[in-house]
């Protein structure tokens, strides 16, 4: 579990926008509508599939491929869900989230942020409002998620926090969960 | 054939619930306190994935392993006639 230190809050957690969901979404509902298609065809050029014999080992393999669909899906998603940054009032949260057992963790504290880029890469980006966010520290080293919903809006709390980490800003009206 | 398909089947299973624990410690272990859509989603797909393993339970114990043969020679025979009867 992920702990907060004490009189720290969460003020904007940053996940990827929906657009990433656009080709995988695509890829798996065909895994799903192919073999029904394939098996909806199959009497018709493999005559001896329509057997009730051969139907029930078609459906135990359906069963099977179902299952190994789902958890895809899920592995899919959690990558999604787990690959976040954490914004507080005191640091940032970094979470890169590469595969199922494969993930990076970096703290940011907030006065030592320095820079903070974004960069809007593409005509569909400006359009539906994602883009990357680059995080220069003063140790010279930097920190970038890409596909962030709302952009400007995390550029300016990273700002708005890292030039004043410890004052007690009122942050109730930041807080929101960014999602696509 | 039937100890070939078990075998399979188990071996299945044991890799598909060691990823699907895996996914769900992660979904406990590596998120924060208030992100409980993680927590539903486990439930969600807990309850589908048990549901599809009840569907090839029930497949498999339905396959009539006896007759398993004749029938794919059968439907290989509708694709291929030639190599059944020459």
């Amino acid at each position: 579990m992920i702990k907060l230190f004490p009189n720290e809050t969460v003020i904007l957690v940053i996940r990827r926008h929906w657009i990433v969901f656009v080709l995988p979404g695509l890829t798996f509902t065909f895994l799903l509508i192919a073999p029904v298609i394939l098996l909806a065809a199959a009497p018709s050029y493999l005559p001896g599939t329509a057997n009730a014999t051969v139907g029930s080992l078609v459906k135990f393999f359906y069963a099977i491929y179902l299952m190994a669909v789902l958890l895809g899906v899920l592995i899919f998603w959690v990558k999604y869900y787990l690959d976040a940054w954490i914004l507080t009032d005191q640091r940032i949260i970094t979470i890169d989230q590469h595969g199922l057992f494969d993930r990076r963790i970096s703290e940011i504290a907030m006065e030592r942020v320095q820079d903070v880029t974004i960069e809007i890469p593409s005509l569909l980006a400006t359009f539906l409002g994602y883009g990357t966010i680059r995080v220069q520290t003063a140790s010279e080293s930097a920190f970038s998620t890409n596909q962030v919903p709302d952009c400007y809006r995390a550029k300016d709390l990273i700002l708005k926090y890292s030039r004043s980490p410890r004052e007690a800003i009122p942050h109730d009206a930041d807080q929101k969960i960014l999602r696509g | 054939m039937f100890w070939i398909l078990l075998a399979f089947f188990i071996l299945f299973l044991v890799v598909d619930a060691f990823l699907s624990l895996a996914v769900i410690f992660h979904l406990y272990q590596y998120t924060m306190a208030d992100w409980t859509l993680g927590r539903t989603i486990a439930i969600a797909y807990a309850a589908i994935a048990i549901s599809f393993f009840v569907l090839a339970i029930a497949s498999f114990s339905q396959i009539p392993f006896d007759a398993y043969e004749p029938v794919w020679r059968d439907a290989i025979g509708g694709l291929r006639p030639q190599l059944w009867n020459p």
